[in-house]
């Protein structure tokens, strides 16, 4: 017991330390690098909101991540609303997307609903990429600027960290409320669920549009990070991206997702700068972490700690 | 006799060409342990899954303490008082001892939709309560999927109490139970049951643990309600008897 006390002070030192302190030390790329995994981090704790807590494997979670940077985009360049407006506007609009996506997908289970979510998501992109106009088409979004103390990588950084902190904690509060419980019940058993008075696709429902808010927000926050939208993040390419980090870090765990973040990014980061072939050994990589770790790296911290 | 907890009138529900259910009255008096027994396929667990919301009627009317429910969905009958088990044990598994209680009882308490409370702190004493209503001595924090198979069974009964339910619905209580097992069981289950005032209607397939607890017995038999009435009565009739031989022997040879 103490041993694993022990562990987790002084990670939570180091962490502090790095997370704090980090972005003053290292380049503006590193900065980046730190920015992506925050925000990935809370994209994949939406997405596990829905896998882990809510059993709904929603394969075209990317839609919501997509529809709040293209929200902000279009919000700040069509729009002309100044940069907070807009980065509080795109979460609903995301959720407003949770909600009539949901409202289709709630009713199936499994790989049924894993592929609707994914239809939507292939859906928004071909609208995107075929409206000029409005959403850029291929050319997607970009002069995105953000001027005062968060324009500059550092100050971004720690704006990011405080967003995506509070939205953590609000998420975390979230799956041990009597809401959490409840959810975890429909989906270890629906049929009894329903039977002790859980309105099932009501809450399956909420389900979504919350987290399609939070994967909004992490996906405008991923636009202001890059000055730019594309449509890529749309694309089928860019659906295994929460999926991966989710099953990587473990989804049975709420800190689960946010590890897998950091390891992805990180593995990213390091193997685009040794290969052009990084995604082999990406890829080669994330099969070994998964066939050695079936539950996760936090599976293998829950197997220490019993 | 006139303000029945359980009244259903008329109730048809055909799947294809099977007649699951065909054209049930039936009533249910307050405060009995009312059995409904029939040989298998008789359309029992159907007559569970239309009352309890789980399945909609083709045609018929379900009251219960004289409101219309017919067409109503479980979470809201669950709300209006009425409270069910299911024949293959149904709690949930991944979950403790505790959070099966729990959610029960936020849920009894329309507490489901807070979503920033600390659920683990919440309804602890009435969790606690609930054990000792059904005799169960376990771990609370126990995941209810590591339960032996009685064990499961008391939880379940103690999850379905946790709304203080007018009427209980249970499905087979006694399935899975070795014959010497199935008395004892039933016979706890019948005392709490007139001990909180709750109707139970049960289905059950062990004549003997139908006969020494209940107080009116209905028979179905092919979807349809071929007898009604008091234990004694009920064991006298040769239909019933006809019926209960046929699916003996079928037994037997099975």
């Amino acid at each position: 017991m103490m041993g694993r006390l022990a562990i987790v002070l002084i990670g939570a030192v180091i962490g502090a330390v790095i997370v704090l302190a980090g972005p003053q030390v290292v380049s503006d790329f590193w900065v980046f690098v730190f920015i992506e995994m925050l925000v990935f981090g809370l994209y994949a704790v939406t997405f596990n909101l829905l896998l882990g807590y809510g059993g709904m494997l929603a394969f075209g979670h990317a839609v919501f991540f997509g529809v709040g940077a293209y929200a902000l985009a279009i919000l700040m360049k069509r729009a002309g609303l100044d940069v907070v407006s807009a980065t509080v506007l795109a979460p609903f609009v995301s959720a407003s997307a949770g909600a009539v996506i949901g409202y289709f997908c709630i009713r199936l289970s499994g790989i049924y609903l894993g592929m609707l979510t994914f239809a939507f998501q292939m859906l928004t992109y071909t609208i995107v990429l075929k409206s000029y106009d409005f959403a850029g088409g291929d050319d997607g979004i970009s002069g995105l600027k953000v001027s005062g103390f968060a324009g500059t990588p550092c100050g971004f950084y720690y704006v990011t960290l405080a967003v995506v902190a509070l939205s953590l904690f609000a998420l975390w509060r979230l799956v041990h409320s009597p809401f959490g419980l409840a959810l975890r019940a429909q989906r270890g058993n629906a049929r009894r669920s329903m039977a002790l008075g859980i309105n099932v696709a009501l809450h399956r429902w909420l389900t979504f549009i919350i987290a399609a808010f939070f994967a909004g927000l992490a996906g405008a926050l991923f636009a202001l990070a890059n000055q730019s939208v594309f449509p890529g993040w749309l694309n089928w390419t860019a659906t295994a991206t929460p999926i991966v980090m989710t099953i990587l870090g473990g989804m049975h765990s709420f800190v689960g997702p946010i590890v897998g973040s950091i390891i992805y990014v990180l593995l990213q980061t390091w193997l685009t700068g040794l290969t052009e072939y990084w995604a082999l050994f990406l890829g080669t990589g994330i099969i070994l972490i998964i066939m050695l770790l079936p539950n996760g790296v936090m599976g293998l911290w829950r197997s220490r700690k019993s | 006799m006139s303000d029945p907890i359980l009244s259903v009138t008329g109730l048809n529900k055909s799947f294809g060409a099977l007649r699951a259910s065909n054209n049930v009255t039936l009533e249910v008096q307050r405060g009995q342990f009312h059995a409904i027994i029939g040989p298998n396929g008789a359309g029992k667990s159907t007559f569970f899954n239309l009352i309890s919301g789980f399945i909609k009627p083709d045609s018929g009317r379900i009251r219960m303490a004289g409101q219309d429910v017919t067409g109503w969905r479980p979470y809201r009958l669950f709300r209006a008082g009425m409270s069910r088990t299911f024949q293959i044990t149904s709690i949930v598994a991944e979950l403790t001892v505790l959070e099966n209680l729990q959610v029960s009882l936020l849920s009894y308490h329309r507490r489901l939709l807070n979503v920033v409370g600390n659920a683990g702190r919440m309804e602890r004493q009435g969790a606690e309560r609930l054990l000792e209503l059904v005799a169960l001595k376990v771990d609370l924090d126990r995941r209810a999927g590591t339960l032996s198979h009685g064990d499961q069974k008391k939880l379940e009964l103690a999850v379905a109490l946790a709304s203080e339910p007018r009427l209980l619905l249970l499905d087979e209580p006694t399935a899975g139970m070795a014959a010497v097992e199935r008395l004892e069981s039933i016979r706890a289950v019948h005392d709490i049951a007139k001990r909180l005032g709750v109707t139970v209607v049960f289905t059950e397939h062990d004549m003997e643990v139908v006969f020494s607890v209940s107080d009116r017995i209905s028979v179905l038999h092919q979807g349809g309600i071929i007898a009604d009435g008091l234990p004694k009565e009920i064991r006298s009739l040769p239909q019933v008897q006809q019926v209960y031989l046929g699916e003996q022997l079928e037994e037997t040879k099975g």
